[in-house]
């Protein structure tokens, strides 16, 4: 398709969907997620510091607040140099991610942005979500892949440091009792929907996604957010459809057996066999997970009942 | 002949129209619509089958009329003839009656409404109006939707029918038509194997009633080439099917056939007064 070949080689040459999907210039979100870290001497590289998602309205650029200025500027210089010519002239919005620099520093952002690149920021807010899962990722215990978006240990040692850093009310001695406040996520605009949908039918909204029935083979569900399907899900569910990293996003189902599954830009076929038991997926780095949902497990647990499929394309 | 003053004083209910339809195409709709349709009449209930499917008309061959059309649903739709000398009496039963589809013209010359006034003329005059849709969801489906109240879907239990069978139902409660399933060409021995979809598997993805299931069976085909519904074989298995869900339209209510399997013992076990 892309190297100039017929289609009829192409078509000899695949012998497995895997390769065919490959061959497909699906635009995999490069290494800005994994990784990132707090102080400039922590960071191997630019990655996680600047990352960007679309929305109905415009280019959201994401900057994490919690860097040095320094490191901010230049890990959002090297961002915009690698995209220039599309960022170039038009107009963007920023998202702090972490914590929300005081307004000196958002001004530099603004005025950094428009005299060196003409891009316009029409404005500044704070937003959590991806950050949530960096900030996990970056305990020394979370640093294999098991990693439960739902942990409760790890987010609140996080919480703490943070606290550390001044941005958020500390809450010592005192914090077994409260919930983490890293656990909690408002999303008054999320859709519920009480209804099966059918072959052909889709639900889209930029925000979360509740669905109590089933999605049927040929339904699609596209969200902003997280995805919960408290029913069997046959069809395709897009969760974290408006950013490239997927913005921490899962989708869950009582019964998970999808077509396809999408978590940001990473796309990824239903596993083989169906589980019986409820389900949750989401991506960590290139690969969608797929593991028994278990309400109080911090870490994977590997067990009989625990499926994890690593179809990825 | 009046119906509307029955003798018992019994006013039975005149005028409805079932569409036939499936999404998918070959799975069984023309046949249903033509022995269903010949079941009714065999009932004493005076039946028309409508064939909707225009360019492509099919229900004509199955009832062994072709040779007799002179108008079609197009030329009443367009008020070209008087409704009643479009409609053909069928060889079998007088109380079967066939309205034909055009073949020179296609799905887009008439429209749901011009369908709808031209439905409208036949429903004091019987008591159902069955309407074998296209394959589809485009205008020819749209078309035969124009006035049902009620709706067949036909799907045969492989996972390409089922999901276009799914997409139809969809559209059609959208737009307030009450659809019931048949499943049809089932096979007994491949669902026992594990090759092939069960009832309970169609029920449990489509979610709506079953209001009857029809084995693969031989019959049919030779039917077909013969210009015969199968629901006058008796000894037909699809036959008997047919003539069970006519039944149940009518609302009697006979239970869904099951697919235990009658093995040797079975049989044997039938034969000594034992459950099988």
């Amino acid at each position: 398709m892309t190297d100039g070949r017929s289609d009829d080689d192409e078509l000899k040459d695949l012998d497995s969907f895997d390769d065919l999907v490959d061959d497909l210039a699906i635009d995999k979100h490069t290494s800005e997620v994994s990784g990132g870290g707090l102080s400039a001497g922590d960071l191997g590289s630019n990655a996680g510091i600047v990352t960007a998602r679309g929305t109905g309205d415009g280019l959201v650029i994401r900057l994490d607040g919690r860097v040095a200025r320094e490191t901010l500027l230049d890990a959002l210089k090297a961002f915009v140099k690698s995209r220039e010519g599309f960022l170039k002239g038009h107009e963007v919005a920023l998202e702090w991610v972490g914590k929300t620099p005081n307004d000196i520093v958002v001004e530099e952002v603004s005025r950094f942005l428009k005299d060196d690149f003409r891009i316009t920021v029409t404005g500044s807010s704070s937003g959590r979500r991806s950050g949530f899962l960096e900030e996990v990722k970056q305990t020394p215990a979370a640093e294999s892949k098991s990693v439960s978006l739902f942990g409760g240990l790890e987010a609140f040692s996080m919480d703490e440091e943070i606290s550390a850093m001044g941005s958020m009310p500390k809450s010592s001695g005192r914090a077994e009792a409260a919930i983490s406040e890293a656990a909690i996520w408002d999303d008054p605009n999320a859709r519920l929907v009480f209804s099966t949908l059918r072959s052909g039918q889709k639900i889209e909204t930029e925000h979360s996604l509740v669905v109590c029935g089933d999605i049927n083979s040929g339904a699609e569900l596209i969200a902003g957010g997280d995805i919960i399907v408290l029913g069997t899900l046959r069809g395709v569910a897009h969760a974290g459809a408006y950013d490239e990293t997927g913005g921490g996003s899962f989708i869950f189902a009582l019964n998970l057996h999808p077509t396809q599954l999408r978590i940001g830009s990473v796309i990824s076929r239903g596993p083989a066999e169906g589980g019986g038991v409820p389900e949750i997926a989401r991506v960590d780095g290139d690969i969608i997970i797929v593991e028994a949902y278990q309400a109080r497990s911090r870490l994977l647990k590997k067990a009989d009942s625990v499926r994890n499929e690593l179809h990825s394309i | 002949m009046n119906l509307r003053n029955g003798a018992t004083g019994n006013k039975s209910k005149m005028g409805e129209i079932i569409v036939v339809t499936s999404g998918k195409g070959g799975v069984g709709k023309t046949t249903t619509t033509a022995s269903l349709g010949a079941a009714l009449a065999l009932k004493g209930k005076r039946t028309l089958v409508v064939d909707a499917d225009i360019g492509l008309r099919n229900l004509d061959v199955i009832l062994g009329l072709e040779n007799r059309i002179v108008f079609n649903l197009v030329d009443v739709a367009k008020k070209v003839c008087k409704p009643n000398q479009a409609t053909i009496r069928s060889k079998k039963s007088n109380n079967l009656y066939l309205l034909p589809a055009s073949q020179t013209d296609e799905k887009d010359v008439v429209s749901e409404e011009e369908v709808k006034k031209a439905l409208a003329q036949y429903q004091r005059e019987f008591h159902y109006i069955l309407v074998d849709s296209p394959a589809g969801i485009e205008q020819g489906f749209r078309n035969a939707c124009a006035s049902a109240t009620r709706a067949l879907v036909v799907t045969t239990p492989e996972v390409s029918a089922i999901r276009d069978a799914d997409r139809v139902i969809g559209l059609l409660t959208a737009r307030g038509i009450e659809p019931s399933c048949i499943v049809n060409r089932i096979d007994r021995e491949m669902v026992k194997r594990g090759d092939m979809l069960s009832i309970e598997d169609v029920q449990d993805i489509l979610g709506i009633d079953i209001i009857g299931v029809v084995e693969r069976d031989d019959n049919v085909v030779v039917a077909a080439n013969c210009g015969e519904p199968v629901v006058f074989n008796t000894k037909s298995r699809a036959g008997n099917a047919f003539s069970n869900i006519a039944a149940r339209i009518c609302g009697e209510s006979i239970p869904i056939e099951s697919l235990a399997p009658v093995g040797l013992l079975g049989r044997l076990g039938r034969r000594l007064g034992m459950q099988a």
